[in-house]
Order: structure tokens, then C-alpha cells, then sequence
């Protein structure tokens, strides 16, 4: 599979689909096919991929017009995908569903003080609404009805929103630790 | 292995010019030359023009609405592929644009007094000054939309669309602002930036609808 940086080739080959060469054009769409599953597989539904994939090749076809010859085509096409996988989610974010994180502590140390101190020390690094949410499936144990109905949130929103908190809290940390 | 979508997309290839900055100044350009021949040739240049050249406003006055002009069509070239965003220099031209206007408020509140400035509103020439900067902005819009906004692809089509809108009506306004001997500032606030500010609102509705991609 070609990788995003060793994509030299694609900028050749497109270049030469500008002035209409069909062979470097199907060249070019046959090799970006693996790398642009690749991109979607880590950031949506496995049942989504494809639909992405194509979606993703139509704007390269549409607006390749906008691609600028003097710069590498590895940014440029990675902005194309990120605006489809953007509008994808604006478009379908109220019907994802995800499955809570089984290896969340809380289950396994439900009564730890201690690890109820980390976490509200991590909750304070996410948006105050996550914080809300999870703090109240998580420490007060409430479950994702009970949270929903005080809240007003859908019951998928309230999953949506403590799997987004979690990684919130995940990429701050992380990025805490890379700073530190 | 044949893909038949990959193939299908391979079927319809067409040439095409990749999009080059260069196009759009020409563009530009051509249509402020237009628009300032036409208002020139039509109604022609201010009255007391020499009075207007020794007190500056014939310079001041253009220069606002040209550095506004100027800069949106910068910041329209940076916003019109994937993955782009404004540079920060190319905000300056439309500071300094807003810069004079602010010189021009400061140095005629100490000369004026907002009776007279308030008077300067009035003027029968009004309703002209707004159509004309309205509906020339909008011929200009609808033809760099043609020429150029269809073909784009920003991630932010709404606020291109505002451009589109500002870069057009200001254009019109710099040549406008030839013929218009109205100096005052509160003039050019009420009905030069209303005219503006209404087709950029235009622009990024239009935008908003019609440059998602």
C-alpha cells in the first residue's frame, strides 16, 4: 500500500490527469482506494468506509481543478478526505452509537476512592457538559436512562458524549504527559 | 482487478486547468477598469474634483474601499482549496483600509459638527450611491462566481461567499467613490458600508448554499 509519505508518484500522476491522461488517472485512483480506506477505518463505522472511500474520490474528481501543481498532493488530498469524514459526521453524528469502554476503571474499582479522585481531577481537562455526564454514569453510577431523562439528552447522545469525554480525557492527558 | 466506479470516474476524465491565483487577479481587475470606465464614462468624475484632489478626498475615499478590495481578494485565494486557511498578512490591506476610514472620523469630528454631518444625509444622491454599489457588486459577484467561486472547494464556503460579496461591492465602491462628492464620514458609513455589508451578507448565504462541496 502507498503511504501518505511516499506519494510522489501520486502527484506525477495526477498532474498528468490534469492534461487528461486516462491510464495515470486510474493509476492514481486504484492506489489512493487502500490508503483512503485506511484513513476512514481508524475514524468511522467499518460500514461507512466505502461510502467515504467514494465519496471521497468523487471530490478528487469534482474539484482536482483546485490542486496546485507547484505543492505536494499527499496534503492536498488528506484535506479532501478530512472535509468528507467532517461532513460525514455533521450529517450523521445523531444516529452513532458506541459502545461504552468496558475497561473503563469505574467498573473495575467502583468503590476506590482513589481512582474517583483521578478521575475527577481528569474530568476537569474535558468540556464541562462531558464532565457532567460522565460524572454522573461513572461516580454516581446512574444508568444512561436516568441520565437522559435528567438531563434531556438522547440516550444515544449521553453514550456519544461520555465514549467523546473519555477521549477527551485520553488526548489531554497525553498530551499533559508529552509536555511534561 | 477493474473497479467499475474507479472506471466510470476514468470515463468522464476531462482536461482541466488547475486553478491559478493569477486568473483571478486578472479577473479583478478587468472589472474594476470596466466598472471605473463605465462610471466615469457615464456620470463622470466628481464635480470639484481639483478642490477634492487638493483636500485629499479624491485619494482617501478610493483608497478605503481599494484597500478592502485588495486584501478580500487576497484572503479569497487563500480560502479556495481544501485544507486552506487566511494568512495573517493578507488581513492588512483590509486594516489599513479600515485605518484611513478611522483617520477620517478622528480628523472630521474635530472639523465638523455632527449637525452637518448629520445634514449630509440627505442627499438626493443616496439612493444612488446604495444601487449602484449594490446591484454593480452584484454583477460583479455573479461573474467572479462563474469565472471562479464555482470551481473552488474551501472548507469554509460561507465566509468565502462573504468575500465574494465584500470584493465585489468594494470594487464597485472604489470606482463609485470617483464620481461621489460626498465626504462626510457618516456619509460613507451609513450608505457605502450599509450597501457593502448587505451584498456580503448575500454573498455568504449565497456561499453557504451554493460553495459546499
Amino acid at each position: 500500500m502507498t503511504t501518505y509519505n511516499n506519494s510522489n508518484k501520486w502527484d506525477e500522476w495526477l498532474r498528468a490527469a490534469l492534461v487528461g491522461d486516462e491510464n495515470a488517472y486510474r493509476l492514481l485512483l486504484t492506489d489512493l482506494r487502500p490508503w483512503l480506506m485506511a484513513y476512514f477505518m481508524k475514524r468511522v463505522h467499518k460500514n461507512t468506509v466505502e461510502d467515504l472511500v467514494q465519496d471521497t474520490l468523487m471530490s478528487l474528481h469534482s474539484k482536482r481543478q483546485t490542486y496546485n501543481p507547484d505543492y505536494p498532493f499527499g496534503p492536498w488530498i488528506s484535506a479532501v478526505a478530512r472535509h468528507r469524514w467532517i461532513d460525514h459526521m455533521r450529517k450523521n453524528l445523531k444516529y452513532i452509537e458506541m459502545e461504552l469502554d468496558p475497561e473503563f476503571p469505574s467498573q473495575e474499582y467502583e468503590r476506590d476512592e482513589y481512582a474517583k479522585h483521578d478521575i475527577k481531577t481528569l474530568l476537569e481537562l474535558i468540556p464541562s457538559i462531558q464532565a457532567k455526564i460522565i460524572r454522573m454514569v461513572k461516580l454516581q453510577e446512574m444508568s444512561i436512562n436516568e441520565v437522559s431523562k435528567k438531563t434531556g439528552y438522547s440516550p444515544s447522545n449521553v453514550k456519544i458524549m461520555v465514549h467523546r469525554g473519555m477521549k477527551n480525557m485520553i488526548t489531554s492527558r497525553l498530551k499533559e504527559v508529552h509536555y511534561d | 482487478m477493474i473497479d467499475p466506479f474507479i472506471e466510470k470516474l476514468v470515463g468522464d476524465l476531462k482536461p482541466k486547468k488547475p486553478l491559478a491565483n493569477r486568473m483571478l487577479w486578472m479577473h479583478c481587475t478587468g472589472c474594476l477598469v470596466m466598472i471605473a470606465a463605465l462610471i466615469l464614462g457615464l456620470i463622470g468624475l466628481r464635480g470639484d474634483y481639483i478642490n477634492a484632489m487638493q483636500t485629499g478626498a479624491m485619494f482617501w475615499k478610493p483608497s478605503i474601499f481599494f484597500f478592502i478590495w485588495f486584501g478580500s481578494i487576497l484572503m479569497i485565494t487563500d480560502l479556495s482549496r481544501p485544507g486552506s486557511s487566511i494568512k495573517k498578512q493578507h488581513i492588512i490591506p483590509v486594516l489599513l483600509g479600515f485605518l484611513i476610514l478611522l483617520w477620517q472620523i478622528t480628523s472630521q469630528i474635530s472639523e465638523y459638527s455632527f449637525q452637518a454631518m448629520i445634514q449630509s444625509l440627505n442627499a438626493k444622491s443616496a439612493i444612488t450611491c446604495i444601487l449602484i454599489i449594490f446591484v454593480g457588486g452584484a454583477m460583479v459577484m455573479s461573474m467572479t462566481w462563474k469565472f471562479w467561486l464555482s470551481k473552488t472547494a474551501s472548507d469554509r464556503p460561507m465566509l468565502l461567499g462573504f468575500l465574494a460579496g465584500l470584493s465585489s461591492s468594494t470594487l464597485v465602491a472604489t470606482a463609485y467613490a470617483l464620481n461621489c462628492d460626498k465626504d462626510s464620514v457618516l456619509y460613507i458609513f451609513v450608505y457605502y458600508i450599509f450597501s457593502i455589508l448587505t451584498l456580503s451578507l448575500v454573498g455568504s448565504i449565497l456561499g453557504k448554499k451554493f460553495l459546499r462541496w
